[in-house]
């Protein structure tokens, strides 16, 4: 039974977008994975508009003082289990707005983050295989149904090495 | 007048309708490799034997991505990939073309402290053959 | 001095003699009035007695040290010009513009919350772009203020409800279905009817403006672009050409096209977007789609010109980064007549679906007297009637040399704004089109040196969503003294305002979204 419901999880995450102080950048190429080039659907992704509904919370933006107290109020209203994934470098550390006054730089520093994804913006499959690698970690991840699970980083095939020696051959 | 009114609005059927009979325009990442055009900024390679220290990487990175450490008693850059936002400044600014890039972007992770470049030498199996 | 700048110092000349003025030609735009003392007023009223599209552009402040400095950027039909005033720091009040131009306000609102300077006779208050904790008697932009030193009060959120059954304030924001960015409007609505419009934005401003004064000013370009992810290019180009213009540099031909180029692939994948993201207000889906697929192979363009998707950060000071590959330019040509192909589409179903036209004809009307009075531009002003186009009234790059129309309608509702975004779209592939086809041979780059010398200058570009400004003050080192941006959308903020006033609730969505908002830009 707890496989089942960990299954239907990972088959269809709901997912729901906040844009905490972000260039909008990052944001169209979210709404770019819902149009028929990407096309997210095939993985059972639907973009949800309310939090109560949301499985995975899509963050964008470095976090403004003005939006930091209402992401943390977007976070407490997500049902258990809940994800975070961080889209684009603001998101994950500040970018380049790091320091600036009414920046608190990362989403991180607000609420738990489950997933990283750098670039500025990063491309839609970049995105994708960011989702990927979360699913698989919540597969790979023992604890069933109600609990928070603990997720195990799943070693990515393609390497930077792997391409460098491509390159030189 | 009726039958070019219905000609007019049917434009939107017919699309919908040949569509049926076109390849699909959905690329379907990650089972298929992903086309990424030449040029592609993606994440950077750094050639340690190239660098010479200068620091002005570092220095007109717009993030501050970019940290001077010593490495072997020599200032060489660590690449903070979770801030940087791949412009390649960096490589235009080195005079010795130390950093190139590459077209790999896959960087998602769950734990941010991997998002890091460290200066290493490169290992001896990528060296061009003199 | 241009026939233009000698016309209208003349004309000041002899309207405001025996004023406290001093006019200064050919600087910060074609003339450049030193007016303390409320003789703004004056100026101000002589230029609107001339020429009734004169309206404001920007405000712009500045710390003097012992005093603000506050600049009245202006437009007219043929000029354009700055006012300077100064007032003291401990008592830092001025007489307000808004009973002379309404579309004013915003701009004095956004000094007195940065600056602190008091603008009397503007009956609105409270903070604008600043967050409701922070902290008071401290404006950030003043040289005094360390970013880092800054301490917030606890956060707070109050939000009155009314008392009359019929009347409801419905809190639209900062996260809605309908939103792609955080922003609140408080819209009141008596039996579904609009009847006001509260605008709160400041949750994206990140204090870009601030934060280039202490980058170099190879850093800023890429820090200027970040300020909206759709109209980046436009950002990073009226940046470098203002430092151009301090600078007194002249960047090679070939650079001049080449930026045309990036700049008009970046209004394409803009104009595609806001069309499709309008049919998904209107909730029709399909269309919306259909607009996305045709986006993504401007996408891959942009990308195999520059590198990436959505950030070309193409443009450097002194010209452009990479140079474009003769084999690159086949499969551009390629890819853009199958984009003109696809339009006869969209524009027979604008002009014949029964629900764009039910949705979007007569919703959020402007007429081309309010356009003037509030001073917006871009889309909205030509949907209105108004025939402002930068690229037309002071071309910059190439455009003084392409051949291409200006875009008008008179209807002034939804419909016509997206008309106007997708003829444009027939223009700029042939704006693209030309400037490959006449591509001068030469160098794409000059070295400029990181040190610019003491100056300022101002600059005004056409983006997607319409006048784009910029104003950098330079100090002799290699960081600037005062960068201001003025965006588009937020001159046409006003306008949304007055156009949902008197519609249904349902239709505010699809109103929004016609007025093209970009609230990253407009926060900055």
């Amino acid at each position: 039974m707890p496989n089942t419901i960990t299954w239907a999880r990972v088959k269809s995450p709901w997912v729901l977008h906040f844009n905490s102080g972000a260039c909008n950048g990052c944001d169209i190429e979210i709404v770019a994975l819902l149009t028929p080039k990407y096309d997210i659907e095939r993985f059972g992704v639907k973009l949800e508009p309310s939090p109560r509904h949301a499985d995975v919370l899509l963050t964008t933006g470095c976090v403004t003082e003005q939006c930091a107290e209402r992401l943390k109020r977007i976070y407490e209203q997500m049902p258990e289990p809940k994800f975070v994934v961080a889209i684009g470098a603001c998101a994950c550390s500040g970018g380049v707005f790091a320091g600036n006054y009414n920046v608190v730089g990362g989403v991180d520093k607000v609420i738990p983050v489950n997933a990283y994804i750098p670039g500025c913006p990063p491309r839609p499959e970049a995105i994708l295989d960011g989702v990927v690698k979360l699913l698989a970690a919540l597969e790979a991840s023992s604890k069933p149904s109600k609990e928070q699970p603990k997720l195990v980083e799943v070693k990515a095939e393609a390497t930077v090495e792997a391409e460098v020696e491509a390159k030189s051959m | 007048m009726a039958k070019k009114k219905r000609a007019l609005s049917s434009y939107i059927t017919k699309e919908a309708f040949s569509s049926i009979f076109k390849k699909p325009a959905t690329q379907k990442y990650p089972f298929v490799k992903a086309s990424v055009a030449e040029g592609f900024r993606g994440k950077q390679i750094f050639d340690i034997e190239k660098c010479i220290s200068c620091g002005l990487c570092a220095r007109d990175c717009p993030a501050n991505a970019i940290e001077m450490v010593q490495v072997e008693g020599k200032n060489r850059p660590l690449f903070h990939l979770d801030r940087c936002v791949f412009c390649y400044q960096c490589a235009d600014s080195c005079p010795k073309n130390a950093i190139q890039p590459t077209a790999f972007f896959e960087l998602a992770c769950i734990d941010k402290k991997t998002l890091v470049m460290k200066p290493e030498p490169v290992p001896p199996a990528v060296k061009q053959p003199t | 001095m241009t026939q233009n700048e000698v016309n209208i110092v003349n004309l000041l000349e002899t309207k405001l003699q025996g004023k406290n003025v001093q006019i200064q030609p050919a600087q910060l735009g074609n003339a450049t009035i030193q007016a303390n003392g409320g003789t703004h007023r004056d100026v101000l009223k002589t230029l609107l007695d001339a020429d009734e599209k004169t309206a404001i552009s920007a405000i712009t402040g500045l710390d003097l040290g012992q005093n603000l400095g506050i600049l009245y950027h202006i437009r007219t039909a043929k000029a354009f010009l700055t006012i300077k005033a100064e007032v003291p720091k401990e008592n830092p009040k001025i007489a307000t513009i808004v009973d002379l131009i309404p579309g004013a306000t915003f701009h004095e609102l956004e000094v007195a919350d940065l600056f602190g300077v008091i603008f009397e006779g503007n009956s609105l208050s409270g903070h604008f772009v600043l967050s409701e904790n922070w902290p008071e008697g401290v404006y950030p932009l003043r040289k005094d203020v360390k970013a880092s030193e800054v301490k917030l009060n606890p956060a707070k959120n109050v939000e009155k409800s009314s008392e009359n059954d019929n009347v409801v304030k419905i809190i639209i924001g900062p996260q809605h279905p309908a939103l792609l960015e955080p922003e609140k409007f408080a819209v009141t609505v008596e039996d579904e009817i609009v009847t006001k419009v509260e605008p709160r934005i400041g949750y994206v401003h990140r204090g870009i403006e601030k934060a280039s004064e202490s980058r170099t000013y190879l850093q800023d370009v890429y820090l200027v672009e970040r300020i909206c992810g759709i109209c980046n290019a436009i950002h990073a180009a009226s940046f470098v050409e203002t430092v151009e213009k301090i600078l007194k540099t002249e960047v090679p031909p070939r650079a001049k096209y080449l930026r045309t180029i990036t700049l008009e692939l970046n209004r394409l994948h803009s104009h595609l977007l806001t069309l499709g993201h309008a049919c998904l207000e209107i909730g029709f889906d399909t269309l919306f789609q259909y607009f996305w697929r045709d986006r993504e192979p401007i996408m891959d363009l942009i990308e195999l010109t520059s590198g990436n998707r959505v950030y070309s950060s193409a443009m450097t000071v002194g010209g452009v980064r990479r140079d474009l590959k003769e084999t690159d330019i086949p499969k551009i040509k390629t890819t853009l007549a199958n984009l003109r192909t696809k339009i006869p589409f969209y524009k027979h179903t604008y002009e014949s679906n029964s629900s764009i036209k039910l949705r979007m004809q007569n919703v959020g009307t402007l007429s081309r007297e309010d356009a003037l009075k509030l001073c917006v531009v871009g889309p909205v002003a030509r949907a209105s009637g108004v025939d402002i186009d930068v690229r037309k009234d002071e071309p910059y790059e190439a455009y003084g040399e392409i051949p291409f129309k200006e875009i008008t309608y008179t209807e002034g509702d939804t419909w016509a704004r997206m008309n106007v975004r997708m003829d444009e779209i027939e223009e700029s592939i042939k704006i693209i089109e030309y400037s490959l086809d006449h591509l001068p041979t030469g160098p794409f780059r000059v070295k400029v040196s990181r040190v610019v010398p003491a100056g300022e200058a101002v600059n005004r570009v056409e983006a997607p969503r319409g006048e784009l400004f910029y104003y950098v003050k330079s100090n002799g080192t290699a960081m600037p003294e005062r960068v201001k941006v003025r965006t588009p959308t937020f001159s046409n903020l006003p306008a949304f305002l007055k156009t949902a006033i008197g519609g249904n609730l349902a239709d505010v969505p699809s109103n929004f979204v016609s007025l093209d908002p970009c609230f990253s830009c407009t926060d900055r």
